[in-house]
């Protein structure tokens, strides 16, 4: 069951908007909350640390959020992990590439706390059902 | 064939090779006649268009690299200000914090006290107002954002420009520098980046120093 206690690892290369999204969270009283600035030091923190939700921008270097995704996907351990992508790639294209990888759900930037509330209960509601 | 002759065609290959070597400043003696005297003018003409684009792309090479430093110098004041902001505002919102505690306890006092109407409607007017600066704060929060999305869109084109630096400098030179002859790569990308590469504080004062002031 997962509640706002819930540890959430956000995952960004631009530090303002981690810190964006770790005061909205705060705002939504989710106080729980890490940052890694791309795919390759959020997934050793994944498979080292017990996390339980995670929101991620799509492009970052050296690996992308969605590599980070399917990487998330693929390994037994962290599979069952709800992603959340937040990014300024708004293509269908790209939705349907996000949806395929297996994200719980896509924010597109610039976005709102209401949207972002919107999206987490939404997949809270799922997981929890 | 007669030695003024020799001497014209010798002339043609000099400049054929100073054309080679990135020197488009030699002029073509176009006194030959036939065949070799539409070769001489045609390498003449040859020149003189390589002379004309060449100082266009001397001097874009020299302001490109120019410009993708200006871009990445608007990126970190753009993420410098943005962070200002967030100090300011997460400060605030502390603040913020703090005052929602000490209303609460004034909200009990009041009850406790059994005051009137208008210390309760004072009370309330100050919550409605309290909440209102809070959503401002999330709304300002929310709307730095714009730091990620211009700088992404700012990394992209400094990228295309730096892409586009390179084909110049590849360009400049292949036909080498009309003054200083064949230079290297090396020393050519150097000297270019080094124009324009921003300086330390400290450097630009010790240059300062130097120059007297």
């Amino acid at each position: 069951m997962l509640d706002n206690k819930m540890r959430i690892l956000v995952v960004d290369d631009f530090s303002t908007m981690r810190r964006i999204i770790r005061n909205l969270l705060k705002e939504l009283n989710y106080l729980n909350v890490d940052e890694a600035d791309d795919g390759t030091t959020a997934l050793p923190k994944l498979k080292a640390e017990k996390f339980d939700f995670v929101i991620t921008d799509w492009n970052m270097p050296n690996m992308s959020g969605l590599d980070l995704l399917k990487a998330i996907r693929a390994d037994a351990g962290l599979k069952h992990i709800p992603v959340l992508m937040v990014t300024a790639e708004a293509s269908s294209e790209n939705v349907v590439l996000a949806v395929q990888a297996g994200v719980s759900n896509y924010i597109v930037k610039p976005f709102t706390a209401v949207t972002l509330k919107e999206k987490i209960d939404k997949i809270l509601e799922k997981v929890n059902a | 064939m007669e030695a003024k002759e020799k001497e014209e065609i010798t002339n043609l290959i000099d400049v054929t090779k100073s054309i080679v070597e990135g020197d488009f400043y030699k002029e073509v003696n176009i006194k030959l006649q036939g065949e070799l005297g539409h070769l001489a003018s045609y390498i003449d003409r040859i020149r003189k268009n390589l002379a004309t684009v060449d100082p266009g792309m001397v001097k874009a090479s020299d302001k490109i690299p120019e410009a993708s430093h200006q871009l990445a110098d608007i990126n970190k004041m753009l993420e410098s200000a943005a962070n200002k902001m967030f100090d300011i505002t997460e400060k605030m919102m502390g603040d913020q914090d703090k005052v929602s505690s000490q209303m609460s306890s004034l909200k009990n006092w009041v009850e406790t006290i059994g005051s009137n109407g208008t210390g309760k409607a004072i009370l309330s007017e100050l919550e409605t107002m309290h909440n209102a600066t809070r959503n401002d704060l999330v709304e300002l929060i929310t709307n730095l954002s714009f730091q990620d999305l211009t700088g992404q869109k700012i990394k992209k084109l400094t990228a295309l420009v730096e892409e586009v630096e390179a084909k110049i400098l590849e360009l400049l030179v292949t036909f080498g520098h009309p003054k200083e002859g064949a230079a290297s790569k090396d020393k050519v990308l150097e000297g270019l980046r080094d124009r324009t590469k921003p300086l330390q504080q400290g450097i630009v004062d010790d240059i300062l120093k130097n120059l007297g002031k």
